[in-house]
């Protein structure tokens, strides 16, 4: 697989369960080696089997939002938040959009206050307090209905017209993926795939 | 009736715990995240005074620590220090006897920690003794306390151990040696005022544990 990913754009990795998006996501984010290949961001070589380098985890600048949030249960929200940023003080962009997406009132809460939906907006927000370069979303609507998933993409948007971080998601979910994805990368069994707009490859024609 | 031996056994029971409580923290790390191959001999190295009988560990101890061993006599002279007939002794016997009863379950709750909390931390970019401290330390409050009773409550019911280390010194008199000195001496009534003392104390501590772990449990996953 070879592709470049517009970082301007909201990124999905799509394909059916088993083709391996998530593998993917993972390299990217150093979690796990390939066995061979390349992972640039810009300039910066994240992983190169070639020239052997395999950049550690903690120096990619990344975020990542997995399946089944990941949000450290004994925190608050707002812990949470302190204890991803720099320092331990949350950006104050961050907290303009905590309050413009409605979750001030949820920052004293623990995870396991909190719905789903409530949950992975708080670990994206999380993620964002990281200011990283790429945001990585694992399957993040998976467990949601659908007014939480409108929830998520809303403050995903947000969070693309605030930062000039890249996002790239890995998902299922095509109908989700057609209302807020900017490009697509469809994931075939056979190991190839195609890169394009979400109505060019999400969308059935007959 | 001599409440002293019920005063050296909660004296043992503490700095005992105190002292397995700071070391099983970094053995337990260890033995929950380290890859290295040999690990598992480590580990039942560690759990085998579970099955140990405790002469056997009495045994040892007093061959490489007693005062007729090369280092307990270099001690004794150099040191002024008795590893054996002492309360030092019985104390360092302890702290090996009751490890695995700390190791166990802080290992098991270490290694309980999900594998996104682990990546989560890895993608922070966090050192691994902040992420001790702020985030698997917290997780796994349950089987610390967990750690904490059985150690202490074990250690109040050690009695071979302790009787072969310890002899019959004032400040190695234990309860449970109490109570077995008391029937020797057929004064059934000290022996039993010690038994219920010990019945009761011992209740609580099991009480508390099943306590805790009833909490554990019911914390969703």
């Amino acid at each position: 697989m070879e592709t470049k990913i517009n970082p301007e754009k909201i990124t999905a990795i799509y394909g059916k369960s088993g083709v391996g998006k998530s593998s993917v996501l993972r390299m990217i984010a150093g979690l796990d080696q390939p066995d061979s290949g390349l992972v640039k961001l810009g300039d910066q070589l994240w992983f190169s089997s070639e020239d052997r380098v395999n950049l550690p985890v903690s120096e990619r600048k990344i975020g990542f939002v997995f399946q089944d949030y990941s949000l450290f249960a004994t925190m608050t929200v707002e812990q949470n938040m302190q204890y991803a940023s720099k320092d331990g003080i949350i950006p104050q962009s961050i907290m303009e959009m905590v309050n413009a997406l409605g979750l001030d009132g949820l920052l004293s809460s623990f995870p396991d206050e909190l719905s789903g939906g409530q949950n992975q907006r708080a670990a994206v927000l999380r993620s964002l307090c990281q200011e990283p370069d790429v945001l990585l979303l694992d399957e993040p609507f998976s467990a949601l209905d659908d007014d939480s998933i409108a929830d998520l993409v809303a403050a995903l948007k947000m969070a693309k017209s605030r930062y000039s971080t890249a996002i790239l998601i890995v998902s299922h979910r095509k109908d989700v993926l057609l209302s807020m994805a900017d490009e697509v990368i469809h994931l075939k069994e056979d190991g190839l795939f195609n890169q394009g707009l979400p109505s060019e490859l999400l969308v059935r024609r007959f | 009736m001599d409440y002293a031996p019920f005063l050296v056994t909660a004296k043992l029971a503490l700095f005992t715990t105190v002292i397995l409580f700071v070391i099983a923290i970094p053995i337990s790390y260890f033995l929950a995240f380290s890859r290295w191959r040999g690990k598992i001999f480590l580990e039942s190295l560690l759990m085998l005074p579970i099955i140990l009988p405790p002469t056997v560990l009495g045994f040892y101890y007093l061959s490489f620590l007693g005062p007729q061993s090369g280092i307990g006599a270099f001690f004794e002279e150099y040191f002024d220090l008795s590893f054996a007939f002492s309360f030092e002794g019985i104390l360092i016997g302890s702290v090996i006897y009751c490890l695995p009863f700390m190791i166990s379950p802080i290992t098991s709750g270490l290694r309980e920690i999900p594998r996104n909390t682990q990546e989560s931390i890895r993608i922070l970019g966090k050192s691994r003794s902040n992420a001790l401290r702020k985030v698997y330390l917290p997780i796994i409050k349950t089987s610390l306390w967990s750690g904490i009773v059985l150690t202490f409550a074990h250690t109040i019911g050690e009695f071979g151990l302790v009787l072969m280390i310890g002899g019959k010194m004032d400040e190695t008199n234990v309860a449970s040696v109490a109570i077995y000195d008391e029937m020797n001496a057929l004064n059934y009534d000290v022996a039993s005022h010690y038994a219920v003392i010990m019945l009761i104390v011992s209740f609580i501590l099991i009480v508390t544990l099943n306590l805790i772990l009833r909490k554990k449990r019911s914390i969703p996953a």
